[in-house]
């Protein structure tokens, strides 16, 4: 959500004359951003590690539970995805 | 973090503004209501995103071309896979909240 509806921002317009109630707004919108971004960030993870790591054919598609390799595949997916992050952000940091 | 939340199913927000002598009780409930909208701005987006990303998995993972409904592959039994595949995906998606906010919780995120 990167510019805040009309009908909000209207309703915001009714306090701007309070600085420390729009100092409260501001605050909440930084949090629930910040909230949306990991969960943005875990969709994009699922999207990529349960193409990779869920093997749906015709012999296996009756199965809604996750199986104990699927889960670790999952886990560990996103594990090195965050290590990978890690390495390229110190690579380009000139670190190695 | 439950998929409950994730549709914004929750009553309550979660981040209820304490009570606070300096504001009037008009601008805390301006306050509340602002924030409410603005959680279901977020859960709606959030739902989209899921919607989409669900949709695009299990459609290449269930479907194969050619698509006719009528041919060999009966849509009774791709909808078998896809709601399969669909809670195959939600239990993914709390197997990596899970093990994403671990981490988050271990090290800020660097970006």
């Amino acid at each position: 959500m990167s510019s805040i509806p009309n009908q909000i921002q209207t309703k915001i317009n009714t306090i701007s004359s309070n600085g420390e109630a729009v100092a409260q707004v501001n605050n909440i919108i930084q949090v629930e951003e910040q909230k949306f971004q990991i969960q943005q960030d875990i969709h994009n993870f699922t999207k990529l590690c349960f193409n990779n790591c869920i093997n749906i054919n015709s012999t296996n598609i009756l199965s809604a539970d996750l199986t104990t390799n699927e889960s670790q595949c999952l886990s560990d997916c996103v594990s090195r995805y965050l290590d990978v992050n890690l390495q390229i952000v110190k690579s380009l940091q000139g670190g190695k | 973090m439950a998929l409950g939340g994730l549709f914004g199913s929750s009553s309550a927000p979660s981040n209820p503004v304490p009570q606070q002598p300096k504001f009037d009780s008009e601008t805390v409930a301006t306050i509340l209501e602002v924030q409410t909208k603005i959680q279901e701005e977020f859960a709606i987006n959030t739902a989209k995103t899921l919607v989409d990303h669900a949709t695009e998995q299990c459609f290449t993972k269930c479907l194969k071309a050619p698509y006719a409904v009528n041919g060999s592959t009966s849509l009774a039994q791709d909808n078998n896979c896809v709601e399969s595949c669909l809670a195959k995906y939600l239990r993914s998606w709390n197997e990596i909240s899970k093990t994403y906010v671990g981490r988050l919780q271990q090290q800020p995120p660097s970006n």
